[in-house]
């Protein structure tokens, strides 16, 4: 009986554990997968973001990240075709990125669809920007998303504990064989990271079905995410444009809600029409580079793996599966090199 | 009769579609001492402009140069991108959409005209081509939407703020409105078979389904115009058919099974739309858009006419464009009325 408990259910808990089993069950005598955490849907901070495909602008210091976020755009791309992508939470949006000066074309060019600077007549609709992009990329929306996942995990047999867990340990001694730690921004809790920081954000959602576009500017001086944003989702539309490394606020305040309003109404006059429908806050779990490794705990005579799977910035839903099937590769080398596996999987 | 400078021309326009509208706005706007009257028995929403989905891509008309048809477009464009930009978007109905029209087979002419008049026109890549198996080679493009339901009443305000009149009455002849008005402009569309005594015009008739399924954020048209999903402000346009001479105004139930299941084939998720309306539109259709003066005589009678209908499936598309062209029509007429005519004459 092979134990495993995730920690997190945002989007990383949740698809590592799918990958997981997917993967493994049928490879397994017996798989045990059950995630613990204090928080689920609504309440993770992958219900807060807008959930738009995109790399940030840099090439990732780990060159890894860049084929992690190209993994998850064909693994969602392809099932763009599906009946039950709107229910996923997936579709098609193409949109603007927007810049005050001319920008070199990002990594990720090749990977969205239909990549393209803009036209002198585009950039004329935004007095404020001289130079941009059109394409087409993926929306995934985090909470029908993780509403998904869970349906599609519970069907698999995975069991969801409400609890907060305090150690490493104490999830140890209750007979988990691999613990995935999806712990996000709140990983330090478990295991100190200095590397790891809160990149809170604040979002507004409003009533503005007659946008069917993204917009982004970019300030390179401010700082990504720190310029307006407009992501229309399945349903509503998502106005941002705040990132504020270390603060751990998780109330709405004022101000910030002022920059979104002002930054967005400005780049699109129409949203004065809006209705409001919340707003809520949220931390990006930044870190210089996503931590995805294993670790051996030493718990008294037994040795503990975990699977660390955090730090995924602003990019989480754009990277998860990527790393998702990566941890899974964790996770094999772990059956192998205890041989678990009744029938070595092909793929591995 | 004679008229001083001074001396109000009054003008009445048959029909309150977006032809009828948009002209009497134009004539507001451009020609001085004049007071208008759209007369029309049937108002948005219940007039072909309010099924029309209102997508500006232009058909071709094969009478008409492709110069002139290329100008009406832009015109049109321009007036409906200079709308999309204010605040006044969302009260006037135009949107922006992107998305894709694509063809089973490589056509003769890659490049429409109205290439350049679209935002971001390019071919589709392989990759976007994926996504239509039965496809082989497609356009991308940005263009506009304005939906009559938004517009209409829209151009209706700004009819009444020029101090023009909005009258419900069903003109069977349009000497009914001699000796009260001094030019008629007709946009009776369809209604010109009997109002024109126009034989060339006939229905082309169109089913649609009006859906709700947001998370359409893309356009799709297959070439063939026969299937298209068209994503708006507050549903989905899923069409169509194009019967010609088929007059018929209630909605099919076996033709919208047969909608749902083309659009369903080019856009899967299409399968999870709630809440569908039929709606049958017919479109006023003819070889060309019917842009010219008359002056009808009877007796001693006269009444200047400028027809201004016959958009086919273009009416959206050429509407600002060919109202302009109506108005310069109408103040010619104007200028001609003004004109003292030698005495002999009368």
């Amino acid at each position: 009986m092979m134990r495993v408990v995730v920690i997190g259910a945002g989007v990383i808990g949740l698809s590592t554990a799918l990958c997981i089993h997917e993967r493994y069950r049928s490879v397994l005598q017996s798989l045990e997968v059950m995630v613990y955490a204090d928080r689920f849907t609504p309440l993770t901070t992958t219900d807060v973001a807008a959930g738009l495909w995109q790399p940030y602008l840099s090439e990732p210091s780990n060159p890894q990240e860049a084929n992690w976020n190209q993994q998850t755009f064909n693994y969602l791309l392809s099932l763009i075709g599906s009946p039950n992508a709107a229910n996923m939470g997936l579709a098609l949006v193409s949109g603007y990125n927007l810049f005050r000066e001319a920008v070199p074309d990002p990594y990720w060019k090749d990977i969205v669809l239909g990549f393209r600077k803009l036209t002198v007549r585009e950039l004329d609709m935004f007095p404020d920007y001289s130079y941009g992009w059109f394409n087409t990329s993926l929306i995934l929306e985090g909470r029908k998303y993780l509403q998904w996942l869970t349906e599609r995990l519970t069907e698999r047999g995975v069991k969801f504990f409400l609890r907060k867990v305090e150690s490493f340990q104490e999830v140890a001694r209750e007979g988990a064989d691999v613990i995935i730690n999806c712990t996000g921004v709140w990983a330090g809790a478990l295991q100190p990271d200095p590397l790891l920081q809160p990149g809170r954000g604040q979002i507004i959602k409003v009533d503005a079905p007659w946008l069917k576009h993204f917009i982004i500017t970019h300030d390179p001086e401010r700082g990504i995410y720190k310029s307006p944003y407009i992501i229309p989702g399945l349903q509503a539309t998502t106005l941002g444009g705040i990132f504020q490394l270390g603060n751990w606020s998780e109330t709405n305040n004022i101000p910030d809600h002022n920059t979104i309003w002002e930054g967005c109404c400005r780049l699109e006059p129409t949203l004065k029409d809006a209705k409001i429908i919340g707003e809520w806050s949220g931390f990006r779990p930044v870190r210089p580079q996503v931590r995805l490794e294993r670790e051996q705990l030493c718990f008294g005579s037994s040795n503990t793996e975990v699977i660390h799977n955090y730090g995924h910035g602003g990019f989480g839903l754009t990277i998860h599966w990527g790393c998702a099937q990566e941890a899974a590769k964790l996770f094999g080398k772990i059956l192998e090199e205890r041989n678990l596996l009744r029938i070595p999987p092909s793929h591995l | 009769m004679s008229f001083g400078p001074m001396d109000t021309v009054r003008i009445a326009v048959v029909g309150a579609g977006v032809m009828g509208l948009s002209t009497a706005v134009c004539i507001s706007n451009m020609v001085p001492g004049c007071s208008i009257t759209v007369i029309s028995d049937k108002f948005t929403p219940e007039t072909t402009s309010d099924v029309a989905a209102g997508m500006l891509i232009p058909p071709t008309y094969p009478d008409t140069p492709i110069q002139k048809q290329k100008q009406w477009f832009k015109d049109t464009f321009d007036h409906l991108f200079a709308i999309v930009n204010s605040a006044e978007a969302e009260d006037a109905g135009v949107i922006m959409v992107s998305g894709w029209q694509i063809f089973r087979s490589i056509p003769t002419e890659e490049v429409p005209y109205w290439a350049d008049v679209v935002l971001g026109f390019r071919k589709m890549t392989k990759d976007e081509l994926k996504k239509f198996p039965q496809h082989v080679f497609g356009h991308a493009f940005t263009t506009l939407k304005c939906e009559g339901p938004a517009y209409l009443p829209w151009l209706q305000k700004r009819v009444k703020g020029s101090r023009g009149l909005i009258l419900t009455q069903r003109i069977e002849d349009l000497w009914e409105l001699h000796p009260s008005f001094d030019i008629v402009v007709n946009c009776s569309g369809l209604g010109s078979r009997q109002l024109a005594g126009d034989s060339k015009i006939f229905p082309v008739r169109g089913q649609v389904l009006k859906v709700q399924a947001p998370w359409v954020k893309h356009f799709i048209r297959d070439s063939s115009g026969l299937t298209y999903i068209y994503p708006g402000v507050s549903n989905v346009t899923l069409g169509g058919t194009r019967q010609k001479g088929d007059w018929n105004l209630s909605p099919d139930a076996e033709i919208s099974k047969e909608i749902l299941s083309r659009c369903c084939a080019l856009e899967p998720s299409l399968r999870g739309a709630y809440d569908l309306r039929e709606k049958v539109g017919l479109r006023p259709s003819r070889p060309g858009v019917r842009l010219e003066k008359e002056l009808l005589a009877q007796g001693s009678r006269r009444l200047p006419v400028v027809h201004h209908y016959g958009h086919g499936s273009g009416g959206i598309a050429m509407h600002w464009g060919t109202a302009l062209e109506a108005t310069r029509l109408v103040n010619e007429c104007v200028q001609v009325l003004r004109t003292p005519a030698p005495k002999s004459k009368l």
